[in-house]
């Protein structure tokens, strides 16, 4: 079944709560993300983890809702981490330091 | 919405970066060879243009890159600042890290995998010792405020020296950046070009949560360094002066000198005095371009004022996108051609229209040309790696080798500057490893310790001119030659027929390589052929000089431009090719009734006897498998020609010679000869028909056409048809032509003619012809004459049997012919007499004695095979008919010689 | 569903996926390009570019047709244009794969719909002197429709 983008697929497990967005985090996918999320985050207990794999690019937006999530999580007082980021997107949070305060993974080659 | 991770962004960062490297490559070079003189200005540019790299690299996070600059940066910092003197050693370390950055550049997604901390290390080195503390960090704030940036205490030192205060300054990226039409890069770049930028981040505690981070714009807090007041800083960075704050700058001074007591604090304590006494430099970028210039040549002053105006009066244009102008210019130079083809006689008829056309044409022709400018490069772009590659091999080779460079600013097209990096590089390579001599033989030889490569470039001809001149040990042909017969290039034979100007060019020959061992840096087999083929490649030739001792040059000729070149347009087979014209040496139309006296085989081969030279000849139709067309003239029908060659109407047969007659009356077997030039050589091109010369668009050859080799490329002609271009070099090899055997004949031949030409001048020879009686006819060669005098029969004088006259005041003895040889007399009573005065050796000593004859028939030109004469007498040569009459030759002077012997 | 181009040489029916196909021409002024492979036809200029003809026949092992008003040019889509290259496996698209590239043919026929799985190899008494250019054939109401691999069509050798 073919998902649009701006889709949030949502997977619960015992370890984590990942979250993963279909396509890019820019302006035109940030809205639907960002109430997918909401409603994904509440209540959870464990750790959430983004998982960005296929995400090829982030714009301003993007970044302030990752930024969003990460804070959100950190008053819930639950782990944040990013995985499968593409060299791209890597490079972006790099820049912007964002690596000194949450894990950032880079997807396997 | 552009994405921070746009590639364009990304692309034009490492082409900036690019660039910088380049530029200061040359700079780079001055320091270390004026060493501490080096100008505060030289200095700069290569610490800004480092710095800039270092910023984009952080900005993007390109984590080795940015590590590297970083410690370039430090270095060169120690350089500006007068603490370090530069020595060679540095320059290596500098130059090594050079090379890394620009590897990582050329492949800036894997620039973190590239290999740099043997560079690193040196660079820490070289600080260590300066006794840098590498990694001391400075905590900074802002009046009021908590730390805010832990930074580089020696590069928060370095500003501070400068003059300058620390900024805490915010852009939104939203506001200040996107809204303001700028990326993040231009913003940055911005930024740089009026201060440094320390360091750079995004403020994440300006976000809250999820729920409202959409609407929040994220701030990016920079930490700047610049001389500007507040309110001008601001200015300069575009931002609203509420977001540049200072810090505290006397709290920042402190903990700079708590955080290395080693270190004095700067702003107090004298400034150490800088190496060589250079002065203090001015602070590095100042306001807005502005800058008070600071101490440095005028040449130095106006190349830094040049860039910047060129800073902002160009633009980058991506060459795909010129390609494609390029194309959409041809495109309506075809669709003007047929407007005008269809318009044709009517255009008259609406009224304006001619007027409209002409201004449709003349812009059409000119906006070709312009986007062709578009794609013209200096050849500086290629000349100026040279001295670095020089610079690096003399060091290698315990070398002293200057470089000279002229005409930099001469412009090719892009893609000919580009294909001749490769050549030029492995010509200067070879200058300096194998002509320029180490400085202890070039004193013995009464040189010039160091020796100097020159490279020059100017136009001539339409054409562009390469000339790379050696002042080394040159190139000696005895060893070539030897070299060349070794490897079977060619044969001794073929050796003895070769002047050492077509020798020392041997060494374009493939498979020929010069180096007498194999050094690192060059010669090894493949070379100087390379050279060759690929200049001809570009449609251009190359050609060397040498003289032993004193050095060498090669000399490269070049086409201005690739993508529109002048072409002649020939018909064969009832298809057209193009012809570039620089390949074009001249068109020779040989007459049917010619053909036989000037078309002759050689080896099996056409060749064509031109001003006494042979030129191989290829029949185009065959050489392209084509058929041979025969078109009438009257009837304009088309018909195969079956024969096969020359040879076949040449040759035993009755019938086919009888048709071979026939051929030769008729028109259509004049031979339509092109002219072409191939590197050193010439041949001929037979085609059938010769149209105009066009300027062609040339479009790359299909990979789909892979197997041809004597096409260079396709183009459309203002008919619209597609037509293909001829490549000489393909056509002579595809030909098996043998220009080496061929000058080889020529040689001999042009030999033997000298012989033949010398031999028939031995035999020629200029006479006067006279008598004595009537009858009687005789010669004397005029170059054993002095002069021939008249006189009266009155005017000799007798002397017992003697007869004398008066010649030059002395008495001349006479000689009668018919005295020594059997001969008739004068005739009695003849008034009027000559004398032959005899040539003598050494024109002090009189002549002997005059020869006395009646009458002077001519002075001619006469080639005679003198027989041998029955009668006997002194100086008598032999007889020949001249002007149908016998004709006795006498050598006057031994006759004169002679009969002076007998005289007492 | 797949819709495939289809077109006659030597009166088979020959098709190959609509999405490769830029356009089809008829044939005007091709001009030969001596002393290169046989299947090579010639190049035209087709609107200021320059498009090289492939000899469908030729390529498939047959004699070289004669040009009629029917004969027509099928022009490929680049590699760029269709967005993938043609390339099966690795080593990115072949060397010409973004080089405008038309096939002749002797006539072109309608745009037939087979669904992608009705695909079967192609018979062994195609006759088919290139089979290797074929890659599977598709029974239609006009007949057996043959597909070409189109790929080692182009490129190989």
């Amino acid at each position: 079944m073919a998902t649009k983008p701006g889709a949030l697929k949502v997977q619960k497990s015992e370890e984590a709560l990942r979250l993963s967005p279909r396509g890019d985090l820019v302006a035109s996918t940030v809205e639907s993300l960002r109430s997918g999320m909401l409603k994904a985050i509440d209540g959870a207990q464990g750790p959430v983890v983004l998982d960005l794999g296929t995400a090829r690019q982030i714009d301003s937006l993007g970044i302030t809702l990752t930024l969003g999530l990460f804070k959100s999580c950190q008053k819930k007082g639950i782990g944040f981490s990013v995985e499968g980021v593409s060299p791209d997107i890597l490079r972006v949070f790099r820049l912007f330091n964002l690596t000194r305060f949450f894990p950032i993974e880079e997807a396997a080659k | 919405m552009s994405s921070f991770a746009d590639e364009s962004i990304i692309s034009d960062f490492v082409a900036e970066s690019r660039e910088h490297l380049s530029s200061i490559e040359p700079d780079l070079l001055a320091m270390e060879q004026d060493g501490a003189a080096a100008v505060g200005e030289v200095i700069n540019r290569v610490f800004r243009a480092i710095h800039s790299i270092k910023g984009g690299a952080g900005f993007f996070a390109f984590e080795n890159l940015k590590r590297l600059s970083h410690a370039m940066e430090s270095v060169l910092m120690q350089v500006r600042d007068g603490k370090l003197s530069v020595t060679p050693a540095i320059m290596d370390v500098v130059f090594g890290a050079l090379d890394r950055l620009r590897a990582m550049l050329d492949d800036i997604q894997s620039s973190d995998s590239v290999p740099c901390e043997k560079e690193l290390e040196a660079l820490k080195g070289i600080l260590d010792r300066q006794g840098v503390a590498t990694g001391k960090t400075v905590k900074a704030k802002t009046k009021g405020g908590g730390p805010l940036f832990d930074l580089d205490a020696e590069g928060v030192r370095s500003a501070l020296r400068r003059g300058m205060t620390l900024y805490h300054a915010i852009a939104y990226l939203h506001r200040d950046v996107r809204d303001q039409g700028l990326t993040p890069l231009a913003f940055l770049n911005n930024a740089l070009s009026v201060g440094t930028c320390l360091d750079a981040f995004i403020d994440v505690m300006a976000i809250a949560d999820l729920e409202g981070c959409l609407e929040q714009d994220l701030p990016v807090t920079l930490l700047f360094g610049t001389v500007l007041e507040p309110e001008l800083a601001a200015l300069a960075l575009k931002l609203p002066p509420s977001q540049l704050k200072p810090l505290d700058m006397d709290a920042l001074k402190k903990s700079a000198k708590v955080a290395d007591p080693k270190k004095a604090d700067p702003l107090q304590a004298p400034e150490p005095q800088p190496v060589g006494g250079t002065p203090e430099f001015s602070p590095v970028p100042a306001a807005g371009g502005a800058d008070p210039a600071p101490e440095g040549s005028p040449e130095e002053k106006s190349a830094s004022k040049a860039s910047r105006e060129a800073g902002s009066e160009t633009l980058r244009v991506r060459v795909e996108l010129l390609t494609n102008l390029m194309n959409l210019a041809g495109e309506l130079v075809l669709g003007r051609n047929q407007l005008m083809l269809a318009v044709g006689d009517r255009r008259r008829d609406i009224p304006g229209l001619n007027g409209i056309l002409q201004n449709l044409n003349q812009v059409t022709t000119e906006m070709q040309e312009g986007i062709m400018q578009t794609r013209m490069q200096p050849i500086g772009m290629v000349f100026s790696r040279f001295p670095r590659i020089i610079r690096d091999m003399s060091r290698q080779l315990a070398k002293q080798i200057e470089v000279q460079i002229q005409g930099a600013e001469v412009e090719m097209d892009k893609s000919i500057v580009e294909l001749l990096t490769d050549p030029l590089t492995h010509i200067i390579r070879n200058c300096a490893d194998h002509a320029i001599e180490d400085p202890a033989e070039r004193r013995s030889k009464g040189k010039n310790p160091t020796g100097t490569i020159y490279l020059d470039a100017y136009h001539e001809g339409g054409q562009v001119n390469i000339v790379i001149r050696d002042d080394g040990r040159g190139i000696d042909p005895k060893k070539v030659g030897a070299k060349a017969v070794t490897k079977g290039l060619i044969t001794q034979a073929q050796l003895a027929e070769m002047s050492e100007r077509e020798i020392v060019n041997l060494v374009f020959a493939p498979g020929f390589s010069m180096a007498e061992k194999i050094s690192d840096i060059s010669g090894r087999g493949v070379g100087m052929d390379v050279v060759r083929t690929n200049t001809e490649k570009l449609g251009g030739h190359v050609e060397m000089e040498s003289v032993v001792g004193q050095g060498t040059t090669v000399r490269l000729q070049l086409p201005l431009t690739l993508a529109i070149i002048p072409s002649m347009i020939v018909g064969v087979s009832n298809q057209r090719f193009a012809i570039p014209q620089v390949n074009v040496v001249e068109f020779v139309w040989v007459k049917a009734s010619e053909v036989r006296t000037k078309v002759e085989r050689v080896q099996g081969a056409e060749v064509l006897r031109l001003r006494d030279q042979l030129l191989p000849l290829v029949r185009l139709a065959d050489a392209l498998d084509l058929p041979r067309i025969y078109v009438d003239p009257d009837s304009g029908e088309a018909a195969e020609d079956r024969r096969q060659s020359l040879a076949d109407r040449r040759g035993p047969g009755e019938g086919k010679s009888l048709r071979a007659e026939d051929r030769r009356k008729d028109w259509r077997s004049d031979y339509n000869v092109v002219v072409l030039r191939q590197g050193p050589n010439q041949f001929g091109v037979i085609v059938d028909e010769l149209f105009d010369i066009e300027e062609i668009v040339v479009k790359p050859l299909s990979s789909f056409l892979h197997d041809t080799k004597c096409f260079s490329g396709a183009t459309i002609l203002g008919d619209g048809r597609v037509i293909m271009i001829l490549d000489a070099s393909g056509l002579s090899n595809l030909a098996g032509l043998h220009f080496t055997d061929l000058q080889a004949e020529g040689k001999k031949r042009a030999e033997k003619e000298l012989e033949a030409r010398a031999l028939k001048a031995s035999r020629l020879r200029s006479v006067i012809l006279f008598k004595a009686a009537v009858g009687e006819h005789f010669a004397v060669p005029q170059d054993k004459v002095q002069r021939l005098e008249r006189i009266q029969a009155g005017a000799i004088e007798r002397v017992g049997d003697r007869e004398y006259i008066d010649y030059r005041g002395e008495g001349l003895p006479l000689i009668r012919l018919d005295g020594v040889m059997e001969v008739s007399p004068i005739a009695p009573g003849t008034e009027e007499l000559y004398v032959i005065i005899p040539k003598v050796l050494g024109s002090e000593s009189p002549p002997p004695a005059g020869i006395l004859i009646s009458t002077i028939l001519d002075a001619v030109d006469v080639e005679v095979d003198l027989k041998p004469v029955e009668i006997k007498g002194p100086g008598l040569l032999g007889s020949a008919m001249v002007q149908d009459h016998l004709t006795l030759f006498l050598d006057p002077v031994a006759l004169a010689g002679s009969a002076a012997g007998v005289a007492p | 569903m797949t819709q495939y181009a289809t077109f006659r040489v030597n009166d088979r029916l020959y098709g190959t996926d609509i999405l490769s196909v830029r356009e089809i021409i008829r044939v005007f002024d091709i001009t030969p390009v001596p002393r290169t492979d046989g299947h090579i036809r010639g190049l035209i200029n087709l609107r200021g570019q320059i498009v090289t003809i492939l000899d469908l026949a030729v390529r498939l092992g047959m004699d070289r047709p004669e040009i009629t008003d029917n004969s027509h040019i099928v022009v490929l889509k680049t590699a760029a244009e269709i967005g993938t290259a043609l390339s099966r496996g690795s080593g990115g698209p072949p060397q010409g794969a973004n080089e405008p590239v038309g096939l002749l043919v002797d006539a072109i026929s309608d745009v037939v719909e087979a669904e992608s799985g009705h695909t079967e190899a192609p018979p062994a008494n195609l006759n088919e002197t290139e089979e290797r250019f074929l890659s599977g054939v598709v029974k239609t109401d006009a007949g057996l429709l043959i597909l070409l691999n189109m790929h080692d069509l182009l490129f190989s050798h």
